[in-house]
């Protein structure tokens, strides 16, 4: 190579070397929208604190713009509300009715917002299997994305966090997925806990309990990933680790892979590289946390859900794909599942509420950083549009409502009162952020030659809170009623998912949290009811429903059921329910119904930790709307705000509203 | 050899200080140039020039005879038999040379490898301290009996939080504390037991800039001949003392290639300084 050739190689490193910059694009023009998705803030608390003096930002942000109920969806349920939020369209346009949706062909429940794709082809040779057609992750939500509006207008958007929005849609600029998203066995996050403790080895909702032996003071045991996908036979996926105790100094060395980290009891660990190995070439990556928890008496060992490692992940987490390594390279990695806070280990009882309180603060306090990042990079590259989700107070205030209420039946006052501030306490962490947000966009504005607009600052949730103190067995009451007839009549016989429900001799059932479904000739692999008795059962039943009294406390259980007629479910009938349970204040719809169990009692006091909730009647649990300045198209409902901020681009038209009401409102 | 060791690590420590703030990339360029220079000048004075430019020459006839006569089997087959007995040749005429060069390389790049090798600590990172005890216990003891925790202290310099009290792991004859980097700074450990004091290097990087790439060491060990050869980075531990080896963990390190990507700093000494030699062998009036 001569010195000629050599000049611009040598301009080139050099140029790479001083680092030029930030890739030349500047930040998007126009009007700058920042919205705040705080999952659960409750207009009812939030008015509280801010009267008491104790959301100063909130209300500054009050006294510059407004602050409203913002009306949630019916049902109120978290997917449901955000894919609203998302689409301008009711649960009949976007197709997300709940927690939970049924293949009426099968029977079978189904998470309602995403599922990993099995199919494929592979060329499978002896024992292995090799993907010829690569997997893929569905998305079942329907309707345009509000940002996909924005980009065809060329204003960028930056969506970090959107619940029911994984796999991410691919249209922003920028995209992190948020609540739905998967851990690496595809659940949403399931926990490990390794003890010495004899005769523990079980399965629990949401995570496996190990039990190990423990020889000279040295542990031996797996991380448990999914199923080898390169086997033909399923087997599962594991990396194995060694943990030395010393009881001495209550501390313990623990080697995974080529980390060594030592942990005192009662310590957390920051995040661990996982490799599973498939073959000796290939490796699934992922990322945990372990907290030791004891050594004495016996061994006891967390290890989070194994996530997906932002840094090469396995799944469409991020828009472009490597924007989660940008984040973890930025910030550190993080929790890529939906909802981090693992809430399992408080209600199956692994944790105490500090040692849950203490991991999700380790949640929470991620999330924020990370906002620290994406704000910066918002206001200094892109622009436009951005939404960040936190969905610490909404997953802390389900497992930890009942602090505040000492009527609750499993209110505790040795355990319970000391967190009765929780709550206010987790506000005033977001009051923070909104001032953070505030002063940085002000900052913004000042600097600017007049003329530029200041940026709109929105802040909304989805819906609010409730204590939830009893429970309603739907299909109890279905099957008392006569409407349900179960298999067998003995509860330990029942596994849920609907198994135990003969189908022949049942006219209506329920899955998911709200849902209750009419057991339709034609549409139900064994439907018993014909389109024309369809009508006259629906309507029955609502009468019946809402006449429902709770023997224990004399109160009316339910205060609202939507028949699909009366109400704007129109469109995807195969999957939305006939009807809508709207349980009153304090009552919500059993867990153990929801999955599709039967046998049981209708009423039943809510002895969980899981003791604040929504999913009752829309009614009692408005979100928040607080906004910089008044909004050029006001919004009422959840529904409205896509249309609402597009207003803000001067975009007037949004093609995806369907059904009418998009809120709500009946 | 240890002698050799505290010299080489004065000189590289005083030649690569310069560069300590500078990207990598720099000055492994110019110790592939001055490692491709010394190449030619090796292989100038120790090797065959004219048997290698010979061997070169019927090497390159033969490729032409199986290309010319590519319609007779037999003649390419004696052809290839030729190529195979020449390349052969080429190889044991650059025997001498490699020879000389093998010993001054292991050298450079176990010097270079504990400045380019390592990336870390920065301010507010965690990492291990593992002290490795030598084996005390008279041959034939009852291996049933529990080995008691030995009295090892640790002393730790203003900036080194030591977060833990140390893990003391019979099995492994080690004891392990956890360690907090508070301050920017080239600090020294020390480790006490058995009435002797043992330092052990630790280098904090300054996350707010200043000299990032100096020596790290994350081993130092016992005086055996190869463990010196490999990990020249610190003194060697006594041979008969009761320590074995004292470890600290570091990241490991890979540097930009001039900006287009990432790799191991050895892999982009090695391309470099074969490029650079090829690139000069006729200034040098070298064959290779």
């Amino acid at each position: 190579m001569n010195r000629r050739r050599l000049a611009p190689a040598a301009m080139l490193s050099a140029a790479l070397l001083v680092g030029c910059g930030g890739g030349g694009v500047g930040p998007s023009e126009g009007p700058k929208v920042v919205v705040l998705g705080f999952d659960g803030l409750d207009y009812a608390l939030t008015r509280q604190l801010i009267d008491e003096g104790r959301l100063p930002n909130f209300a500054r942000l009050e006294s510059m713009g407004g602050f409203t109920r913002l009306e949630t969806t019916i049902p109120p349920h978290s997917p449901v509300a955000w894919s609203s939020f998302v689409t301008g369209m009711d649960p009949g346009g976007h197709g997300i009715f709940d927690f939970l949706h049924r293949d009426p062909e099968t029977m079978i429940p189904y998470s309602s917002t995403a599922a990993a794709s099995t199919g494929g082809r592979f060329l499978e040779v002896g024992p292995w299997q090799f993907p010829l057609t690569g997997g893929d992750y569905e998305q079942f939500r329907h309707g345009t994305p509000f940002w996909e509006v924005l980009e065809e207008h060329g204003v960028r958007t930056t969506v970090i966090r959107m619940p029911a929005n994984f796999p991410v849609s691919g249209t922003a600029s920028r995209e992190l997925s948020g609540m739905g998203t998967s851990d690496i066995q595809g659940t949403d996050g399931t926990f490990t806990f390794y003890t010495s403790e004899l005769f523990a080895d079980r399965e629990i909702s949401g995570g496996d309990i190990v039990e190990l032996d423990i020889y000279d003071n040295v542990v031996e045991a797996d991380l448990l990933g999914p199923d080898n996908p390169l086997l033909r036979a399923p087997e599962r996926l594991t990396a194995p680790f060694t943990a030395w105790l010393d009881p001495e100094t209550q501390s313990a060395k623990i080697e995974l892979g080529d980390q060594q980290i030592v942990l005192r009891v009662g310590e957390w660990s920051d995040w661990l590289a996982v490799e599973f190995e498939m073959m000796p070439t290939q490796r699934l990556r992922g990322i945990c946390r372990m907290y030791l928890r004891a050594l004495e008496p016996e061994f006891e060992l967390y290890v989070s859900p194994i996530d997906h490692d932002p840094m090469a992940p396995a799944a469409p987490i991020s828009t472009p794909p490597d924007f989660a390594a940008e984040l973890a390279e930025a910030v550190d990695r993080f929790y890529t599942e939906g909802m981090p806070e693992d809430t399992k280990t408080l209600t199956e009882g692994v944790f105490t509420p500090e040692e849950f309180l203490a991991q999700a603060k380790i949640a929470g306090d991620e999330v924020a950083e990370q906002y620290g990042y994406v704000l910066d990079r918002y206001l200094e590259q892109e622009g436009g549009f951005l939404f960040y989700y936190f969905g610490n107070v909404d997953q802390i205030g389900h497992v930890r409502w009942r602090s505040r209420d000492p009527e609750h039946p499993a209110y505790d006052p040795a355990s319970d009162a000391v967190h009765e501030d929780l709550m206010p306490t987790l506000y005033e962490g977001l009051d923070v952020i909104v001032g953070q947000t505030l002063d940085r966009l002000e900052a913004e504005a000042g600097l600017g030659d007049g003329g530029i607009e200041a940026p709109l600052v929105v802040v909304m949730s989805d819906h609010g809170f409730a204590s939830w103190r009893r429970a309603f067995h739907l299909n109890a009451w279905l099957m008392e009623k006569g409407y349900l007839t179960a298999r067998t009549a003995d509860p330990f016989a029942d596994e849920g998912f609907l198994l135990n429900v003969d189908w022949e001799k049942t006219r209506a059932y329920g899955i998911g949290f709200s849902g209750l479904y009419v057991n339709l000739r034609g549409r139900e692999r064994d439907g018993t009811v014909t389109a024309a008795e369809r009508l006259a059962l629906v309507q029955e039943l609502r009468e019946e429903l809402l006449a429902v009294v709770d023997p224990e406390t004399g109160e009316r259980a339910i205060t609202q059921v939507h028949v699909r007629e009366d109400y704007a479910f129109q469109q995807r009938t195969a999957v939305g329910p006939d009807l809508v349970v709207g349980y009153a204040r304090g009552y919500r719809g059993a867990t153990e119904s929801a999955s599709g169990e039967v046998i049981g009692e209708v009423f039943s006091d809510n002895d969980s930790a899981w003791s604040g909730d929504h999913m009752m009647d829309h009614r009692t649990v408005p979100g928040v709307l607080l906004v910089s300045r008044p909004l050029g198209r006001p919004a009422r409902g959840i529904a409205d705000l896509a249309a609402s901020i597009l207003a803000e681009y001067g975009l007037e038209e949004f093609p995806t509203l369907a059904g009418g009401a998009a809120t709500g409102s009946p | 050899m240890s002698l050799v060791n505290d010299w080489l690590r004065v000189v590289f420590d005083a030649a690569l200080r310069p560069f300590a703030a500078l990207p990598p990339i720099v000055p492994v360029t110019l110790a592939a140039l001055v490692s491709g220079i010394f190449a030619l000048l090796v292989y100038r004075w120790t090797s065959n020039q004219e048997a290698l430019a010979a061997v070169k020459r019927r090497l390159f006839a033969h490729l032409l005879e199986v290309r010319l006569f590519n319609d007779d089997l037999r003649a390419v087959l004696a052809a290839q038999l030729r190529l195979l007995r020449e390349n052969l040749t080429y190889l044991r005429l650059n025997l001498a040379p490699l020879l000389w060069m093998i010993v001054p390389f292991i050298l450079l790049i176990a010097q270079l490898q504990f400045h380019y090798g390592y990336d870390g600590l920065e301010v507010g990172d965690r990492t291990l301290l593992v002290v490795d005890l030598a084996a005390t216990d008279p041959e034939g003891a009852a291996a049933v009996e529990p080995v008691p925790r030995p009295a090892v202290e640790l002393d730790a310099p203003p900036g080194v939080a030591v977060e833990t009290d140390g893990v003391w792991i019979p099995s492994l004859r080690q004891i392990v504390w956890r360690l907090r980097a508070e301050e920017p700074g080239d600090v020294e450990l020390t480790v006490r037991t058995g009435g002797v004091a043992f330092a052990k290097s630790l280098f904090v990087a300054d996350p707010e800039g200043g000299a990032r790439w100096v020596r790290r060491s994350p081993t130092r060990r016992r005086a055996a001949i190869l463990d010196q050869l490999l990990y020249p980075a610190e003194p060697s531990l006594p041979r008969d003392g009761p320590v074995e080896r004292i470890d600290v963990q570091y990241a490991a390190a890979s540097i930009s290639f001039f900006g287009l990507f990432d790799v191991h700093w050895l892999i982009a000494f090695l391309v470099l300084s074969i490029a650079l030699a090829f690139a000069l062998r006729k200034r040098f009036g070298v064959t290779l």
